[in-house]
């Protein structure tokens, strides 16, 4: 196990809304260490971004309130008992740097790319000269993989496509050499020939800087591909963690067996029927202390319903956690 | 089975003109979807297959004539629909559907469930008491899995499966022969997905209904479709069994657009091998000279950028629009 580099306990989110609380977060615990592709995989509005958004501190307040968490990055305080202790800004989009789905709505539309990176660099390098920071933005577009980085400099988001936007958050965070990044659906507005492109280029730059990569996403291929850890989560939670061959191989949560079982795969015999998830995923506004689970698990025990929401807890002894009380008796040997 | 096909594509062609200025002075042309041939019989599935920008909407659109073709027909049951006239199109336009791709858009906000699938049943101008419209709703709101009581609903009280459900309604409201389904299941989350892709083979099934399905994920398009065709710029560029998609594909756009995707069997996707394209897809307002995929095709050599290559029929159920298809593929197999 490589050196810890972010690490998150205890986090809980909420939304405050007219009449209804959105239990977002629900107690949400997770590490990245240093050098590693760790995925968040789950379905919409399961609490993968909002998780990351709270480790950034970019959750609006109100409606959304952080209720409790330690987050402690590279040795800084971020966040102790829900309250932050750092200075964000010494952190956010310096040392830590997140990707959004749409990058069209990440840059702003009436800047030229080059001014936008001026005012990034110069935000996080106190007395860097606006040409300095001009040569170093060209730089890393071309790093980044961007034809004419000098031309492009002098372009507006909207004369460029779609991957090659995003190419340009990625500049950024190589820009600051960010020690992690963090990817929330990176690459689902992309094609796939150019996710593949964008996806490799991540990977490139994780080996070169030394850095982390956190992926969210709700693509298996794509963790399959890419990511070391897995953390899967339903209904504010994380429900099942461990490597990525022992999440895809071996997987132990009923929901994690279905949702492997939901996605067509290119190799299974084409005849067998696709087993979808019955139902949909509850609302984060009308949960109780069940599992969350539970209406929509083909593994359910009689005595399910009866108990309080399972903990996440290993399984074995190898780092395969699992939040499920068919493994209660398991784990208890 | 009848061997008749239900739709038969021929040389369909759109072009969009591009003009500036006030005096709306013609400065290019787009071709979206320049010379698609293809056809179905009744009853099965064909997938059209791309990434974004390479017509293959647009074809599904010209078929219902939703956009204007610029050549080619379009024959359903040997009629041309494209030479129809407007009263003639009229009778037959019931017989093929669209559901669309983002089912919150293609919904009307104002209207419930039961009568936005109302108002497409009454469209047919049949007579009909407000008790038999009652039955054939629920009856419809039935078939696509949903409850009586969701016919009450307004879209935004709908989860993104239900929405789909009730666009699925609304097609099937209209008794049609033939659906087009526009990236039915790409908005939706993989459990949902699933839940969709079986309603479509159950509906399949049960009513014989004939699907133009067009999607960008090939996992999906192999699971549901029994013949696929693989566009690129507006063409196609191979058309094969839905089977032989991953296991015989021939031509190098066809192969990369393969490897690019990542498959979620952990240990396939550590060992398969991977070939990277470089660029990304050309606008079709500049298209390349000759093969469009010359400039992204690791195997391009110098015929590629002068001529356009033709489709390749020598296996009828295979055909491939590629040069060099045969030489590329003696060089893997060996």
């Amino acid at each position: 196990m490589g050196e810890r580099l972010l690490d998150c306990k205890n986090l809980k989110v909420s939304f405050f809304m007219t009449g209804s609380t959105v239990q977002a977060v629900r107690d949400v615990s997770f590490h990245v260490d240093r050098n590693e592709v760790v995925a968040v995989v789950g379905e919409s509005g399961c609490g993968k971004s909002v998780t990351q958004m709270s480790i950034m501190q970019l959750i609006q307040t109100p409606p959304g309130k952080i209720l409790s968490g330690d987050v402690t990055f590279d040795g800084i305080e971020l966040l102790r008992g829900g309250k932050p202790i750092a200075d964000m800004n010494q952190v956010r989009g310096n040392r830590i740097a997140m990707i959004f789905q749409e990058p069209m709505t990440s840059l702003n539309p009436v800047f030229k790319i080059g001014n936008q990176f001026v005012d990034v660099l110069r935000a996080h390098n106190k007395g860097m000269s606006k040409k300095e920071a001009w040569a170093l933005g060209a730089k890393a577009l071309d790093e980044v993989g961007i034809p004419d980085a000098e031309l492009r400099m002098r372009n507006y988001p909207f004369e460029l496509s779609g991957g090659m936007r995003q190419r340009v958050l990625i500049a950024f965070a190589v820009a600051c050499q960010a020690d992690l990044i963090i990817a929330d659906e990176p690459t689902t507005a992309l094609d796939v020939t150019v996710q593949a492109q964008v996806m490799e280029l991540l990977m490139d730059i994780k080996k070169k800087n030394n850095s982390s990569i956190v992926i969210v996403t709700h693509n298996l291929g794509l963790v399959s591909r890419y990511a070391d850890r897995i953390y899967v989560m339903y209904a504010g939670q994380i429900v099942e963690s461990g490597t990525s061959e022992q999440i895809l191989t071996d997987p132990k949560h009923p929901y994690t067996k279905g949702l492997l079982n939901a996605v067509p795969q290119i190799q299974a015999d084409k005849k067998s029927d696709l087993v979808p998830i019955e139902g949909a995923p509850p609302s984060l506004a009308k949960l109780d202390d069940r599992c969350a689970f539970l209406p929509r698990c083909a593994m359910k025990c009689d005595s399910c319903p009866s108990k309080a929401s399972p903990v996440l807890r290993e399984y074995g002894t190898d780092g395969h956690m699992v939040a499920c009380h068919l493994f209660d008796e398991e784990v208890a040997k | 089975m009848k061997n008749d096909p239900i739709i038969k594509v021929e040389n369909l062609k759109v072009h969009f003109g591009l003009t500036k200025g006030i005096a709306k002075k013609r400065i290019g042309t787009v071709k979206a979807v320049d010379g698609v041939s293809f056809s179905v019989e009744r009853g099965k599935t064909i997938g059209i297959v791309g990434e974004s920008g390479c017509g293959k909407t647009t074809t599904g659109k010209a078929i219902l004539r939703m956009v204007s073709s610029s050549g080619g027909k379009v024959y359903f049951h040997n009629q041309d629909v494209l030479a129809m006239k407007r009263k003639e199109h009229d009778k037959i336009k019931r017989k093929i559907q669209m559901i669309f791709q983002d089912p919150y858009g293609s919904l009307d906000p104002r209207q419930s469930a039961f009568s936005i699938i109302k108002e497409v049943l009454v469209a047919d101008g049949k007579k009909r008491t407000s008790e038999e419209i009652t039955k054939e709703v629920n009856e419809l709101l039935v078939m696509v899995g949903l409850s009586e009581e969701m016919g009450e609903r307004f879209p935004h009280e709908l989860s993104g499966g239900q929405r789909q459900r009730i666009g699925i309604a609304r097609a099937l409201a209209c008794h049609p022969e033939v659906i087009i389904c526009d990236e039915p299941v790409s908005a939706l989350d993989v459990s949902i997905q699933a839940q969709i892709i079986n309603l479509l083979e159950k509906l399949q099934r049960e009513l014989g209904l004939t699907y133009i399905f067009v999607a960008h994920d090939l996992a999906v398009v192999r699971h549901i479709a029994d013949y696929v065709c693989i566009m690129y710029l507006g063409n196609i560029v191979e058309m094969m069994d839905s089977d032989e998609m991953f296991t015989k594909p021939l031509h190098p756009y066809t192969k990369a657009l393969i490897s690019a995707i990542p498959v979620v069997d952990y240990h396939l996707e550590k060992t398969r091998k991977r070939i990277e394209l470089e660029g990304e897809i050309p606008s079709p307002i500049n298209r390349p000279t000759g093969c469009p995929f010359h400039p992204r095709c690791p195997y391009a050599k110098d015929k590629c950028a002068k001529e356009a290559p033709v489709m390749d029929t020598t296996d009828p159920n295979h055909p491939v629009c590629c040069f060099y298809y045969k030489d590329l593929n003696k060089e893997t197999s060996n």
